[in-house]
């Protein structure tokens, strides 16, 4: 291969580090953004600088935040007696996106995962323990992935609230909405009769 | 069930292959190492999901490829099924490779797979199974539930995902990086598991048990009495029912927490079992004869081939590769009566005089030369 420019090549290794581009990807990228006009390039990179001054996480329940607190934590709509504890922020988003929940969050930022070296330390557990402790929480929803990382967070979070007396709930599982019967898989299957309801 | 077709692209030495494939006996003849394992083993990929001769599926794709695909046509009672299977190696990171199967068109999980093909396999390797250690048994007998009931499957793939969490935990324990209290829950779960899958095994194994022993006594010309004893790591199953097996497990897992941690590893459930192979008094293993061990492998694969068939309610697709050199005349017929009128067999032979007559005038004969498939 021909020698690459070494200001080409950092952009290539920055935007290769990136989760989801391979190297192609991020040689693709490099290109398109050397075509791609002076102003627009500008916009990327002071975006890029100003997401990174601008925003944090709330230091109540660590959702993506622009000051101490949180848009949903500062709310004054917002039911502060229910609270949904979720692994990443971007679940905290797929949740608002259903206008079904109204209480407050608690983001923990990962799972359980002692493979990937993540265990109760590395998450927001003990700053979950705090807040239930200062704050008159009536239930707390426990709404981690339903895979084995999260149900294994989900249980222990379960057993490190009970002492706490507050009521705590686990999600549902059953069948996704517009999805085919023939078509799920059986443990969900099984799951959704489980756990049916009166009609 | 039997195989209608195979079509290879860029598998191992096969740059294209497309095979139609009669409900009869098939046999690939030809030297080493032009391709007629291969062919099995593709058969054997799509049914299973897995290689059986190599963990590394960046193996099967030709060399200096990107992708290997294989598909097979299966006609069953249900109808005609397409699998297939798409082996992608990246050029980046050439150790780790993606395998992405479909059905009829539609993408799939792998453990969703299990079940649309049912195969019996026979390799030179299986000679081993009596003799050598239980690993190689307790994959006999993990292949064939599967294949009954994919749910197993799926039980496997959690057991093995959550036996790398919990030994992960033991070692970071051991090395300090984690408090010892997230045990718990990794250990009831990894119980749970393992139970769902010992009382299985042994229920399986309960019904193999006769079968196996039906074909030995036969083999033996009445002489020998095989039996299958079932030794799961670290409880009694007996009657028991799996919350029980389950609390057992929990229990073991708890009395060895010192050794556990001191080795970072989890001391018993299914990935220590063993399935003891007895002939009257004595473990095979241990006290048969070469001769003996072959005969109670034999029986095994019979009673596979048989079991699945009665089961399923549908004949397997038999892939015998290379063994019949390995047996003698007698246990050769015997092995040749099972597929009378029986299932769809693939059989590969480096000389067709390994072969006898009867099987060579019914059976459709394909000479095998360098990735290509000749009538």
């Amino acid at each position: 291969m021909a020698d690459v420019p070494a200001a080409l090549t950092r952009v290539m290794e920055e935007l290769g580090r990136l989760p989801g581009i391979g190297p192609k990807t991020a040689q693709r990228l490099s290109f398109y953004i050397l075509r791609t006009p002076r102003e627009s390039v500008d916009r990327l990179a002071s975006a890029l600088v100003e997401v990174k001054a601008r925003i944090r996480f709330c230091d109540e329940c660590f959702f993506i935040a622009e000051a101490p607190r949180c848009a949903i934590c500062l709310s004054t709509r917002r039911d502060r007696a229910v609270l949904c504890v979720v692994e990443e922020p971007l679940d905290v988003l797929a949740i608002e996106r259903t206008g079904e929940y109204h209480g407050l969050y608690h983001v923990l930022h990962g799972a359980l995962s002692p493979i990937d070296g993540v265990g109760p330390a590395e998450l927001k557990i003990a700053e979950l323990v705090a807040r239930l402790r200062r704050e008159p929480v009536s239930e707390v929803i426990l709404a981690t992935d339903p895979d084995m990382e999260g149900e294994a967070t989900a249980a222990y979070l379960a057993e490190q609230l009970a002492p706490l007396g507050v009521k705590t709930t686990r999600l549902a599982h059953g069948l996704p909405v517009g999805g085919e019967l023939e078509y799920a898989d059986e443990l969900t299957l099984a799951r959704a009769f489980s756990g049916r309801r009166a009609f | 069930m039997f195989l209608a077709n195979v079509s290879l692209f860029d598998f191992r030495n096969y740059a294209e292959l497309e095979l139609a494939l009669e409900r009869s006996a098939t046999i690939f003849f030809g030297g080493n190492a032009q391709g007629k394992t291969n062919l099995l083993e593709a058969v054997a990929l799509t049914a299973l999901t897995r290689s059986p001769r190599t963990q590394q599926a960046g193996e099967l794709v030709r060399f200096g490829q990107p992708t290997a695909r294989v598909t097979c046509g299966v006609q069953s009672d249900a109808g005609l099924k397409e699998l297939e299977v798409r082996i992608s190696v990246s050029p980046s990171t050439t150790s780790r490779a993606s395998r992405r199967f479909t059905l009829n068109g539609i993408p799939k999980r792998s453990t969703d797979m299990m079940g649309s093909l049912r195969v019996v396999l026979f390799w030179p390797d299986d000679l081993q199974l009596v003799k050598g250690p239980g690993e190689g048994r307790r994959r006999f007998l993990n292949t064939l539930v599967s294949q009954i009931d994919p749910e197993h499957a799926r039980q496997l793939t959690r057991y093995g995902h959550l036996l790398e969490q919990r030994n992960a935990l033991l070692r970071a324990i051991r090395e300090g990086r984690q408090p010892m209290e997230g045990l718990d829950y990794w250990t009831n779960a990894l119980a749970d598991s393992g139970a769902a899958i010992m009382v299985e095994r042994q229920r399986r194994l309960l019904e193999l048990q006769p079968i196996a022993a039906a074909f030995h006594r036969e083999l033996s010309d009445d002489r020998e009495r095989l039996d299958l004893r079932y030794r799961p790591a670290g409880v009694r199953i007996g009657e028991a029912p799996q919350e029980l097996v389950s609390e057992q497990l929990k229990v073991a897992m708890r009395d060895a927490r010192d050794e556990e941690i001191g080795r970072g590893q989890t001391a018993v459930g299914p990935q220590r079992d063993d399935i003891e192979v007895w002939l009257d008094d004595h473990e095979a293993r241990l006290f048969a004869s070469q001769g003996q061990q072959r005969s109670a492998v034999l029986s095994l694969k019979l009673a596979e081939l048989h079991y699945l068939a009665e089961v399923t309610g549908e004949q397997p697709v038999l892939l015998l590769d290379d063994v019949m050199s390995e047996l003698d005349p007698a246990r050769r017929e015997r092995l040749l009566a099972a597929l009378q009128p029986g299932p769809q067999a693939l059989i590969t032979a480096a000389d067709l005089n390994d072969l006898p007559k009867s099987i060579l005038e019914r059976a459709a004969v394909f000479r095998v030369d360098q990735g290509a498939i000749h009538a």
